[in-house]
């Protein structure tokens, strides 16, 4: 018994979880001044061991730019504090002076105040040219309020949030409108899009397709540009370009890795795999059981319970993945979190089909299994891996797979086992009933 | 079949890289903050990493204990005396919030661990460090190449103990008692040295 409070010691630094029982022995066993002090030396040498072993992190020079960034903006923010200050301080003199003038002054910066900071209803102004979309339907113009997508039309539109973000939508510039009061977001998906933001009212970051550009006040402008496909070319060589052009006051960015400050005059131009396409360094994967899917997300359950994942439309190959997925198939997501939701970077699964051949043609078959869990019956159409690479270089359809394909009849009862590429690809064919 | 540990003692690490390049000339706080950043971001991100074994929690709370710090500079009160130590007590506090909100570790569950922390803390001087981590290095050295791999997985390449086991088909519970029984046979072996004052 002695022994094993260390040994729950070890497991509750290892960040494992402890059942209420263990817990409980812990900290029975830690009341103890001895076992204190031993348990001192044990996460000492703990964590000694660890940092001796551990290689420095490969995130911790984007991780320390981001921080310096960060300090950088709140050094700002408290220049710019100063400044009021300093002015406020040069009021009260003035005060001294002329009572009555200063009492006409503080009025009117309580005028200024009430009308700026505002007490009122969140305010969404739309003017100019421009459609509002909710969950993929145009709803007009009206109403337009926080998640709803915007798209200016030829001769551009303004928008105003909160009172103190005025924003310059060009033609054909996409956004969404998103955030709190006082704490304003736009993701822009394309197109250009000028910032002007007052000072001193409130937060305002414009996320675009690889990070956010922050602001305290200032007036900026940034254009996403993401290039039709080329005929020929493939998806994952599409770069999305982003250009950030700052006219007044300073902006921090935070995109494609990359972390800093851009003062008035400056510009910067960025470039990166648009989401779902790039390093997969910083990402993670879970994997699970299908439970819902649509063409853009899928939700799956595993013993952590139920989680959703977004696809990019960029991403064609998720897209593609999504359409072949259905309820009950196991599968791995390698994701990265932006604007608080999962973004799919890839999907993998293996699996099985029993069921009953209804329909094939020369390089694809149609099994239809049995009822899935939520008793549904879902024919599925899969063809067979694609080997030996490019076409000019020999490659094409599994002629193993083909021929089996040709062979097995419709009506017979069949296994198929299957890989996700884009689609489901047979991998095996297992005739159990002609 | 041997597996090398790569070590990264602090003191075998480089030093801070430099200024970067797009810094405008920076005011005295920010030079006070950027020295503090140069002299202890390294270390705290282990220390935070190694409480958290989460990397999105161990930035932030690098991160909210160095704008701690700013703050406490910007006022006029920079930590003074060893600054590196008052770094470790904010981000110790930090993780014990997030032990009760993430983990969802009851209050005097995180005050005990916090009291043991905070006790380890002070448990060596720095050249008692160094000297602890030479005799890790050779201590190291000696295990077996199975043993070695799997502190390499653990530590090196950060795995969890549920993601080693499955990856090599042992069960978690026997792989966590192994590496317990590991780690105690190393610290013996390294107590061993370190009061032997015969670091290989």
């Amino acid at each position: 018994m002695n022994a094993s409070w260390k040994h729950l010691l070890d497991q509750c630094l290892d960040g494992d979880r402890l059942t209420a029982e263990e817990l409980a022995a812990l900290k029975e066993a830690l009341r103890a001044p001895e076992n204190r002090q031993e348990a001192a030396a044990q996460a000492h040498f703990h964590e000694a061991l660890a940092r001796h072993v551990s290689p420095p992190a490969a995130a911790l020079p984007a991780s320390r730019r981001r921080l310096l960034a960060k300090v950088g903006l709140r050094e700002q923010r408290l220049l710019h504090a100063g400044a009021r200050a300093s002015a406020r301080r040069a009021r009260r003199l003035w005060t001294a002076v002329a009572v009555a003038g200063a009492t006409a002054t503080s009025l009117l910066i309580a005028i200024i105040a009430v009308t700026v900071g505002g007490g009122g209803p969140e305010q969404i102004t739309l003017t100019g040219d421009a459609e509002v979309f909710r969950n993929g339907k145009w709803i007009g113009r009206e109403n337009i309020r926080r998640g709803d997508a915007v798209i200016a039309g030829g001769d551009g539109a303004a928008l105003q949030l909160g009172g103190y973000c005025q924003l310059r939508l060009e033609p054909g510039c996409e956004l969404v409108v998103a955030g709190s009061r006082r704490d304003e977001h736009v993701h822009l998906r394309r197109g250009s899009l000028t910032n002007k933001i007052t000072p001193g009212v409130g937060r305002y970051v414009c996320g675009v397709p690889l990070g956010i550009v922050r602001v305290v006040g200032a007036e900026f402008t940034v254009r996403v540009d993401v290039p039709p496909k080329a005929e020929g070319e493939e998806a994952m060589k599409r770069f999305a370009r982003i250009v950030v052009m700052v006219a007044a006051g300073t902006v921090g960015y935070d995109i494609a890795g990359e972390t800093g400050q851009l003062s008035a005059g400056d510009g910067r131009a960025f470039a990166a795999p648009p989401r779902g396409q790039r390093e997969e360094s910083s990402a993670n994967t879970t994997t699970g059981v299908v439970e819902k899917v649509t063409d853009l997300s899928v939700q799956i359950e595993n013993k952590n319970g139920h989680q959703v994942f977004m696809a990019d439309r960029a991403n064609k190959t998720a897209l593609l993945d999504l359409g072949a997925l259905v309820r009950d198939d196991q599968i791995t997501v390698t994701w990265e979190e932006e604007f608080g939701k999962k973004w799919i970077m890839k999907i993998e699964g293996r699996g099985a089909i029993r069921g009953k051949v209804t329909d094939k043609g020369e390089q694809w078959i149609e099994v239809t299994p049995g009822p899935n869990s939520a008793g549904e019956i879902m024919p599925q159409k899969l063809g067979p891996k694609w080997v030996g690479g490019m076409p000019r270089d020999g490659g094409g359809p599994d002629k193993e797979i083909v021929r089996k394909i040709q062979e097995t009849p419709i009506g017979a009862t069949v296994e198929l086992t299957w890989e996700l590429a884009e689609r489901k690809r047979v991998v095996g064919i297992d005739v159990i009933e002609e | 079949m041997s597996t090398n540990i790569p070590t990264h003692s602090p003191e075998a690490r480089a030093k801070p890289s430099p200024p970067d390049a797009q810094d405008s000339p920076l005011s005295p706080r920010e030079r006070a903050f950027r020295k503090l950043v140069d002299a202890h971001y390294e270390t705290l991100w282990s220390y935070a990493s190694f409480l958290t074994r989460n990397r999105h929690a161990t930035e932030d709370v690098t991160h909210q204990a160095f704008l701690i710090a700013f703050d406490r500079i910007a006022a006029g009160r920079a930590p003074t005396g060893d600054s590196g130590r008052w770094l470790r007590g904010v981000a110790r506090n930090l993780v014990k919030r997030w032990w009760r909100e993430r983990r969802k570790l009851a209050q005097d569950v995180v005050d005990a661990l916090g009291e043991v922390l905070d006790a380890a803390d002070h448990a060596a001087t720095q050249v008692q460090q160094v000297e602890l981590n030479h005799a890790l290095a050779v201590c190291l050295d000696k295990l077996k190449a199975e043993d070695r791999r799997l502190i390499s997985l653990r530590y090196a390449d950060g795995r969890r103990i549920t993601a080693i086991a499955e990856q090599s088909y042992q069960n978690a519970a026997t792989l966590r008692v192994r590496l317990h029984r590991l780690r105690n046979a190393l610290r013996k072996c390294v107590e061993k040295r370190t009061a032997g004052g015969t670091p290989a």
